[in-house]
């Protein structure tokens, strides 16, 4: 077993600028008159974790204990102010499907597009293309520009395109349910295939029956702390029982 | 492929690269020859007869002066001469007795014995005349714009002075040494170029960090990625518009018609080929002022991605400077078709467009830089560009020659680096020379010095950037 994420005192302080200058005059204003404070706040506060290979790690916490933030740590988006985070595998980050689509380009370019943005070569996705047009079935509209598909195909297509690159690691915020109820099973069984198959996923969700089906282990995060890590239904029974007693 | 097989590949290439540009610009950094603009005729002298004498300094800026062209009041009215003398300081360097032509033009012929005292102040010497008067001025004109001049010189009639210059016009030639020093700083780059590539060999193999393996890592992982997005805001750019790819054909000519509409009674008298003068400025400021208002916009118009999803962020600036610069690209040809329309001879110096036009590109690329990320942190600064931008279009001669800015501006004019790029440009073009290797180094300076420093803001800041979209 390899380690594929390994967390090491990650500190994320949201400085607040407590006037909140965007614009130049602002800023010069409040400057020459001292009052650039700033407020810290810590979304993450010295958590530590390591995450080996094969393992899918769920993440549960309450609304603003800093999940999607440790997220955006581990997919590099959000450099720490403390600590540091480093991954050994490719990172395929979910934050949100289809946030590099254009819409005036047609379904086929975008593929293309999406997978240049996940740093994948031309070679690479030309194997791969026919594989995610036919997951996403859309072949009849491939080459339409994506403003005329509805929103579940076009849900379908990114989906298709995140998940059929193999990505060593899988970063998802917030369990997928994509397309109609048939889709939807189709893309549950792709990422339990991805699971049982190597990769190492980390996921958020607040549906803590999901996490103690598909997950190994999970973390629970409590306003930025790392309160708890262990064995998926240990967790969930610990912050289940913080919920409710 | 092997490194040797490689090396050798990259050494033929860049000894037929220095070759061909050794013959293009072979004759025009040995000699160059130079016409001073005369000033405009404002007023005549007092006659010169017998002992009544005018005397004008003048510093030549050419090695050797071998026309001086002075303009009388004679026009029409045949006979009568005066005695001419070039003297430096009490040394008198040349002398001769002339007289006007019959358009009135008085022409000292110094080829026999050419005045070589470049950066010295001369006098010229007019005496013992036969009643003849001379033109002198105080403005200079584009067109039919006149303006008023300041002249370090003097000039000076029977000892007393006059304001304004003689309507002189100086001819003459300067040498230059820089092909002798060609071959020799030639083979100097090759061998800081071959140190380089060996210094980045021998890191690779002992697995050090290099500066140039680094670079080359990052731009193989991530070519495919700026492939698609300069594509991609390519073919975006004219996606539903009817006439597409030719609108970038149709677009420099159309705005060249327009500014030749409004300006042509104003200077086109003045300046030489004024269209492809006209189209060359508006082609490159176009560019300058897209690739960076789009290279500015790239980070923030891509905040949904950049907060989702990790990427190098500098790919965006980039890709806006060098999709644009397609459109640059395709634009010289109707340039080059404005040039056949209007009967500018084509020669060898436009092999030298590449040159000027990855300069400006990489130039813009700096800029785009530094304002996207100044972008991310100050939305004032789209505001702010806009005006510059106008300032600056006002401060390059794009629709009018540079002969209307006042002389002890001209230094500061300079400095923009828009004047190098377009200065170098006309040259090529119209002027059909290649210009001297400072041009060359002002215009690699400013490009470089543009993108380093764009990199170093970029780097500092890109690590923020997320928390401020």
């Amino acid at each position: 077993m390899s380690t594929m994420v390994k967390v090491d005192h990650v500190s994320m302080n949201f400085r607040i600028n407590a006037t909140h200058t965007t614009s130049m005059k602002e800023w010069v204003i409040a400057m020459l008159r001292g009052k650039l404070s700033y407020q810290d706040f810590f979304a993450l506060d010295d958590v530590s974790f390591t995450i080996e290979q094969g393992d899918v790690v769920g993440i549960v916490g309450e609304n603003g204990s800093g999940k999607s933030t440790l997220l955006k740590v581990i997919s590099g988006i959000y450099k720490p102010t403390g600590g540091s985070a480093v991954t050994f595998g490719r990172v395929a980050p979910m934050l949100e499907l289809g946030s590099g689509f254009d819409y005036e380009m047609t379904g086929r370019e975008n593929i293309f597009l999406n997978g240049a943005l996940m740093g994948y070569n031309e070679k690479f996705l030309k194997s791969k293309y026919d594989e995610i047009v036919s997951f996403s079935e859309l072949e009849e509209f491939i080459d339409q520009p994506i403003k005329t598909y509805s929103s579940g195909m076009l849900m379908r297509l990114a989906f298709s395109v995140a998940t059929l690159v193999n990505p060593e690691i899988l970063i998802v915020d917030e369990i997928l349910a994509v397309g109609d109820e048939r889709f939807q099973e189709k893309s549950y069984n792709r990422m339990m295939e991805l699971m049982h198959g190597g990769t190492t996923v980390l996921m958020v969700s607040h549906y803590l029956n999901k996490i103690r089906e598909m997950c190994t282990k999970a973390i629970w995060l409590n306003h930025g702390k790392l309160q708890m890590m262990g064995d998926a239904t240990e967790v969930c029974d610990a912050y289940h029982s913080y919920l409710y007693d | 492929m092997s490194f040797v097989k490689k090396l050798l590949i990259a050494l033929a290439v860049y000894l037929v690269l220095a070759g061909i540009f050794f013959l293009i610009v072979r004759d025009d950094w040995s000699i160059t020859a130079e016409t001073t603009d005369p000033v405009n005729r404002d007023a005549l002298t007092r006659e010169l007869a017998g002992e009544t004498e005018a005397r004008q300094t003048f510093v030549p800026a050419v090695d050797q002066v071998k026309l001086i062209v002075l303009q009388t009041g004679a026009a029409g009215t045949p006979g009568g001469q005066i005695e001419a003398a070039v003297l430096d300081g009490d040394e008198e360097l040349f002398r001769t007795v002339v007289s006007p032509e019959a358009d009135g033009s008085l022409v000292l012929d110094l080829s026999g014995q050419p005045v070589e005292r470049k950066g010295h102040r001369l006098s010229l010497v007019l005496r013992h005349g036969s009643g003849i008067s001379l033109w002198y001025g105080t403005t200079r004109s584009a067109g039919k714009i006149s303006v008023s001049i300041r002249t370090d010189e003097t000039l000076t009639v029977s000892d007393e002075p006059v304001a304004g210059e003689l309507v002189m016009q100086i001819t003459g030639v300067s040498f230059m040494p820089y092909t002798r020093w060609y071959w020799p700083v030639t083979a100097g780059i090759g061998l800081i170029l071959l140190a380089l590539a060996l210094h980045a060999r021998r890191c690779k193999k002992t697995g050090r960090k290099n500066l140039f393996n680094t670079a080359g890592e990052i731009v193989s992982r991530y070519s495919y990625l700026m492939k698609t997005l300069i594509l991609r805001d390519f073919k975006v750019r004219y996606k539903a518009s009817l006439l597409g790819v030719l609108w970038s054909f149709l677009n420099p000519l159309l705005m060249t018609l327009v500014y030749l509409f409004v300006f042509s009674t104003l200077f086109q008298s003045s300046i030489l080929h004024f269209p492809v003068y006209l189209m060359s400025g508006i082609i490159l400021f176009n560019y300058f002022s897209e690739a960076t208002n789009l290279g500015m916009q790239s980070i923030v118009g891509n905040a949904g991605l950049i907060t989702k999803v990790y990427l190098p962020k500098y790919a965006f600036p980039i890709s806006k400077a060098i999709s644009s610069s397609i459109n640059l690209i395709i634009s010289m040809i109707p340039m080059l078709i404005m040039m056949l329309l209007t009967g500018v001879p084509f020669h060898k110096s436009l092999l030298l467009l590449p040159f000027v036009l990855s300069c400006l590109v990489v130039f813009c690329v700096g800029i785009g830089l530094v304002l996207s990320a100044v972008m991310v942190f100050f939305r004032d600064v789209q505001f702010l560009w806009g005006i510059l931008l106008t300032i600056l279009n006002f401060f390059s001669p794009i629709f009018y020659p540079e002969s209307i800015i006042p002389a002890h501006f001209l230094k500061f004019y300079h400095l923009n680096p828009l004047y190098q790029y377009l200065y170098f440009m006309r040259t090529i073009v119209i002027s059909g020379i290649s210009p001297n290797p400072v041009s060359y180094l002002y215009c690699i300076l400013a490009s470089v010095s543009a993108l380093a420093f764009g990199i170093l803001v970029f780097k500092k800041t890109q690590h923020r950037f997320v928390l401020y979209l």
